[in-house]
């Protein structure tokens, strides 16, 4: 797995790019090729040894690079209809808040009930149409957002967020890779597993949830044992996983049921 | 279904006609956990006694008189910090040690009383009366029962009063799928789960437990784990 994207400064908002209208030949052919990376990457995940956490996590940093964005998160359905946030290009705890805030109000609710792209170039618009949400978020630093239907044929099972720190139009190339990039979050997210049994669609949500949760039970368990915040406690959870080539959910697991100690690092 | 587990499902199927205080409830609660006729909470402070809540108008009767005679189960267990067990007050040894008390609850019709001890940091300030028509004795189950729901009642007066709102947050059991909670909720129950040195399960029902004693939302419980502003206390308890 790539090392993640450290966007900009240590407020979160990221650099700006350049302006589109300079883009030139080789930036494109770049472009392209770490697009074509980001399959290739996310369809090796799919095949080999499939984590659907770490899956979906290596998917949101790559929107974030790709897209320019500055953070990115997957949000599923459980099965009272409620948006989770199951993975994102970060872990910081406010930036969860954001995405659980959705479950009211926001671009990724309307996108889940409508089953349609949801864009909103300049939050500051849409002060009346999420009164919380934009307000939220612009507090945070973003000032744009794209919300992308996660849909299953006629099933919408949650949905890809797009945060943006800068106002302005999304090209339409990006629109199309990011939907791209949702409908791999789809299948990744519902194909047949090797090793087990075939499942229903509502039992590998369950999973996805329930890594979810041990993940951030873990975080708990790792505050306390270490006196430490639970962003640190996330930070040292991962360190660990990749430290040591295991799985996020693997090590959360371990963290919670099994009472296993990290070590001093 | 652990002990704290039965329990919350017992509370949340009694006393919810929505008019009665989280302290009466747990009265109505204790009563029918134990199996016993009638319960009473009370706040003793240098002996003095300060009704709080009452199952029903014997048990209310009962701890008047243990007010205007300065004795009986609740003193008892303030003063020895321990549980007071006496299933029979027709027994010599009952008169003795409360001979205008245990006269007068018989009279009134009891014939059994027991008292658990509410407290907060180690340190007794009133008590859970449990009152029985007939003699009558409690096993270990009902014991570990009624110490646990002292710790709920103790949680309840201390740390809940000055709350207007009831809240049947805690324990609602569409609560029980895990997926259901924000992430600071599974923040905190990995946190208590450390703390208390419980399974993670164990230490969700424990903030469910004490979101309803002191009728608050456990995301709020949580938040204020989270940021180690409320530690949630070690209680007695042992698994069935």
């Amino acid at each position: 797995m790539s090392s993640p994207v450290v966007c900009g400064s240590s407020t979160g908002t990221p650099t700006m790019t350049d302006d589109r209208s300079t883009t030139n030949s080789a930036t494109r052919a770049d472009r392209e090729t770490r697009i074509i990376n980001t399959f290739v990457t996310l369809a090796d995940t799919l095949v080999d040894d499939y984590d659907v956490i770490e899956f979906l996590g290596v998917l949101a940093e790559r929107c974030v690079e790709l897209i320019e964005a500055a953070e990115a998160g997957i949000l599923l359905a459980d099965e009272r209809g409620n948006l989770q946030a199951i993975a994102s290009s970060s872990e910081r705890t406010r930036l969860l808040e954001l995405f659980e805030l959705q479950n009211e109000e926001g671009p990724c609710l309307d996108a889940f009930r409508t089953g349609e792209t949801v864009v909103s170039l300049d939050l500051v618009n849409d002060e009346a149409r999420w009164p919380r949400f934009a307000s939220t978020a612009r507090a945070a630093g973003f000032s744009g957002v794209v919300s992308v239907p996660l849909r299953l044929r006629r099933e919408v099972i949650g949905a890809l967020n797009l945060l943006r720190a800068g106002p302005g139009p999304f090209a339409d190339s990006d629109l199309a890779l990011v939907r791209a990039l949702a409908d791999v979050a789809t299948i990744g997210l519902l194909q047949e597993r090797a090793v087990s049994e075939s499942r229903t669609t509502a039992r590998r949500l369950q999973i996805a949830l329930s890594s979810r949760v041990l993940i951030e039970q873990a975080k708990g368990v790792l505050a306390a044992r270490h006196d430490t915040d639970i962003d640190a406690a996330f930070e040292r959870l991962r360190g660990y996983a990749r430290r040591h080539g295991l799985k996020l959910t693997d090590v959360a697991r371990a963290v919670v049921e099994n009472q296993f100690d990290l070590g001093q690092t | 279904m652990g002990r704290i587990e039965r329990l919350l499902a017992l509370i949340q199927d009694t006393g919810n006609d929505g008019t009665l205080s989280v302290p009466a409830r747990l009265c109505i609660a204790s009563s029918a956990a134990v199996g016993v006729d009638g319960a009473g909470v009370a706040l003793i402070n240098a002996h003095h006694h300060s009704a709080v809540a009452a199952s029903d108008d014997l048990a209310g009767e009962v701890e008047d008189l243990q007010a205007s005679l300065g004795q009986g189960p609740c003193f008892d267990a303030v003063q020895q910090c321990r549980a007071i067990i006496a299933p029979d007050l027709t027994d010599r040894q009952v008169l003795n040690r409360w001979p205008a008390f245990a006269r007068s609850a018989l009279d009134a019709g009891v014939h059994a009383v027991f008292g658990f001890p509410l407290s907060i940091d180690g340190r007794p300030i009133g008590a859970l009366d449990l009152y029985s028509r007939t003699p009558r004795h409690l096993t270990d189950r009902h014991i570990n029962d009624a110490l646990v729901l002292a710790d709920l009642t103790a949680i309840a007066v201390h740390d809940g009063m000055d709350r207007g709102r009831i809240s049947e947050v805690g324990l609602s059991s569409s609560l029980d799928e895990p997926w259901a909670h924000r992430a600071v909720v599974h923040h905190a129950t990995g946190m208590t789960a450390v703390e208390l040195s419980v399974s993670v399960d164990e230490a969700l029902l424990r903030l469910r437990a004490y979101a309803f004693a002191t009728s608050r939302t456990l995301d709020e419980v949580a938040r204020d784990v989270v940021a180690r502003r409320l530690r949630v206390e070690h209680w007695n308890t042992d698994d069935d």
